[in-house]
């Protein structure tokens, strides 16, 4: 099955993808809500991307005291019931990934569900659409390992590899305009990079 | 176990020449069906004009000494063999993707059941005292498997081969080519 996968030399840690997130999922621009988080460890220079990976054999389907965290087994999807969650917390520190999130406006513990309605137009989720970089992709595990292999082969023969580029004026109003379009919610180009700055201090302060 | 050193595959890439026996032959060894690819020929394209050239590398497991895959993996499926073999235990794998995420070279492979299966270096045939399916059969002998100060030993001994042939810095030019 497709997933979410991060290519941190990509990423300039512009926080789009968190913002996209949190304004799909909760009608507000709220990093912490975010169902994909990436990490820095006490930098602004990304590591990983916290995001559902949708194990084989989740640990939160069996920690899940209700039984409210379902594997699909033909879609391969994990999706969660989250209207009787009682938010015990188990999923989020059985999760491996670190992918569990606490989202307050639901009254649950969420985690990503790949935009699924989204995919039944059969186009990828938003935090990999809107993604300025090129960092997110949605992609087979094969095809991640292809370009994994493909990158450091590249790194091998020529001298110098690429830098993440911060995104310019141009990009940030595309993404405004993209969110206005997605969730008809208004975010001035100018509100998002304030967003980004938040988010940046906070990071390098250690979250 | 004690002493048994830590063996690598080296890819000698001035002579790699992109037959892709080496990827045939780890499918037919380890009975891989269509998807997982233990080991890849990678194409990379540099210089123009006169310099151009097209570059091979084969990517199989670098079986890292610190190996980033086995420090990612929760649920220990990962390990490294006292000779330095990172090999799975594919009935503890939970199928969670964090190896692949860790891994530099894209070495995770996942295939029809979900779990993690990777390139072993062949354990089966180094337990025995062969050389794994990749090295044994590349036509160009550019993959080697050995400690790395025997891997020395022979680039050494190549070098000076190609020294004695075409001049002391013969080979040297070509990597400047190559770059």
């Amino acid at each position: 099955m497709k997933r979410i996968a991060f290519d941190p030399a990509r990423c300039a840690f512009c926080g789009a993808c968190m913002m996209a997130c949190s304004l799909i999922k909760t009608g507000r621009i709220d990093p912490s809500l975010s169902r994909i988080r990436i990490e820095t460890a006490g930098s602004t220079h990304p590591l990983r991307a916290a995001v559902c990976t949708h194990c084989e054999e989740p640990a939160c389907v069996t920690a899940c005291m209700r039984g409210i965290i379902d594997k699909n087994e033909t879609s391969g999807l994990v999706t969660r019931r989250f209207e009787d969650c009682f938010r015990c917390a188990a999923c989020l520190v059985s999760c491996p990934v670190g992918a569990v999130v606490e989202d307050e406006t639901r009254k649950a513990f969420v985690a990503c569900d790949l935009c699924l309605p989204d995919r039944e137009d059969g186009r990828d989720p938003l935090c990999v659409r809107i993604c300025p970089g090129g960092a997110l992709r949605f992609e087979e595990e094969s095809e991640a390992s292809v370009l994994a292999r493909n990158r450091y082969a590249i790194s091998m023969f020529t001298e110098k590899p690429q830098e993440a580029q911060d995104p310019d004026d141009g990009q940030w109003e595309a993404i405004s305009r993209m969110l206005a379009e997605e969730i008809g919610l208004l975010a001035d180009a100018g509100d998002l990079k304030a967003h980004r700055d938040a988010l940046r201090k906070a990071a390098e302060e250690g979250m | 176990m004690e002493g048994r050193q830590q063996r690598i595959l080296y890819i000698d890439t001035q002579r790699c020449m992109g037959c892709r026996a080496c990827e045939t032959v780890c499918k037919l060894e380890n009975d891989l069906p269509a998807g997982p690819r233990y080991t890849m020929v990678t194409e990379v394209e540099t210089g123009s004009g006169s310099t151009e050239r097209l570059n091979f590398l084969p990517v199989p497991c670098q079986h890292c000494a610190d190996a980033p895959c086995v420090k990612a993996c929760p649920t220990g499926a990962l390990y490294k063999r006292t000779d330095g073999i990172v090999l799975v235990e594919q009935s503890r794998c939970i199928g969670c993707h964090e190896c692949l995420m860790a891994c530099p070279f894209g070495v995770p492979q996942f295939g029809a059941n979900g779990r993690m299966q990777k390139c072993t270096m062949c354990v089966h045939r180094i337990d025995d005292g062969a050389l794994p399916a990749c090295a044994a059969n590349c036509p160009a002998e550019a993959i080697l498997c050995d400690t790395p100060e025997q891997i020395s030993a022979t680039l050494r001994l190549r070098y000076s081969y190609n020294a004695a042939a075409y001049g002391p810095f013969a080979s040297l030019l070509r990597q400047e080519v190559i770059q």
